[in-house]
């Protein structure tokens, strides 16, 4: 079957195949869009996207994804349901501020800190809506269910953010390798820009194919 | 316009709907930050309405609202759950809440829902 002959090919060599890419962008593609409209909606101004990537990974990869020295602020939920997993929403650290400040009512500029409960709760929740659109977009595609558990907040550099999912889904498959799927955006006025990750757990990615198939009527 | 308590875990949401109430002409009696704080609340200030996050820690919104109708069975309730939720404000309704509201919230909705609550 071609699922099966996909997972093995990324287990050897971390390779995607074509249906897999193809497969896992456009699953991504519309649940970032999901949940950058939900951004859109808190901001009230318009959400820039980039055009989303799937990547097979590493943790030695981890620099190549993301800035690993630059502080983010960022929400990271586990996935279950008819397909399990990490998500993380991640905002540069001026971005978050501008967010915060966006959110609270303040001047742009205004917020230089994340320690205020109100300011850590804004993003909090932020990522946790994000991450719920995102979900419900992938849940109502592929007709399962997926919830998202409460956000656990950080701030802390993106390298150790990122390893942190990476060897979470690589200790549960015995690989070196995870497949990852990094969404951009951009919310122009105020210059926040921010990126979802998603890390799938190995057997959800049969779980996300089968029912792909089944979606497009391939079987 | 109502006395309302706010129950959500998040003190960004729990401002959120205080500030589109309170700027409607609604009174907030009281805050709380899980389930088990929202029942004592609920006993202590008898209030109006009820908004009911659903994830919270020590005691869910869901199991929240089972406890208040047991006890109040008149109580007017209603969920406020992220978009990927629903499944779980399907479960809430059954339980007897009298309606819902989605995050991120748009003040006409939350007003239009908390009107339709309140006039049942």
């Amino acid at each position: 079957m071609e699922a099966n002959v996909v997972i093995e090919k990324e287990q050897d060599g971390g390779e995607l195949s074509p249906f897999l890419q193809d497969a896992l962008n456009e699953l991504g593609n519309i649940a970032s869009c999901h949940a950058v409209t939900a951004l859109a909606e808190m901001t009230g101004t318009t959400i820039n996207i980039d055009v989303p990537r799937v990547d097979v990974a590493t943790i030695g990869d981890v620099a190549k994804l993301v800035d690993v020295e630059k502080i983010v602020a960022g929400d990271m939920v586990r996935l279950d349901g008819g397909f399990s997993g990490y998500l993380q929403v991640l905002f540069p650290e001026q971005s978050a501020f501008l967010l915060v400040d966006h959110l609270l009512g303040r001047t742009p500029g205004e917020t230089k800190a994340i320690e205020a409960e109100m300011e850590e709760s804004a993003l909090t929740e932020t990522g946790n809506i994000l991450a719920s659109s995102f979900c419900s977009a992938i849940a109502d595609l592929l007709q399962f269910s997926l919830m998202p558990s409460p956000p656990t907040f950080a701030f802390d550099m993106a390298g150790a953010m990122v390893e942190y999912a990476i060897i979470a889904v690589a200790q549960a498959q015995g690989s070196e390798h995870v497949i990852l799927f990094k969404c951009d955006f951009q919310e122009s006025a105020n210059e926040i820009y921010g990126y979802i990750l998603l890390f799938p757990d190995p057997d959800s990615i049969k779980s996300l194919l089968a029912a792909l198939e089944t979606t497009v009527g391939v079987n | 316009m109502a006395k309302v308590l706010i129950v959500d875990d998040a003190a960004f949401m729990r401002m959120m709907v205080k500030n589109i109430l309170s700027a409607n002409g609604h009174e907030i009696v009281g805050e709380a930050e899980n389930g088990v704080q929202g029942l004592e609340k609920y006993a202590q200030l008898m209030p109006e309405l009820v908004t009911m996050d659903i994830v919270m820690p020590e005691l869910d919104g869901i199991e929240t609202t089972k406890e208040i109708l047991r006890s109040h069975p008149d109580a007017r309730i209603i969920m406020c759950t992220a978009v990927g939720q629903q499944a779980k404000v399907l479960e809430a309704m059954k339980a007897g809440a009298k309606g819902y509201i989605i995050k991120p919230f748009q003040a006409p909705k939350v007003l239009e829902e908390i009107k339709k609550v309140l006039g049942s």
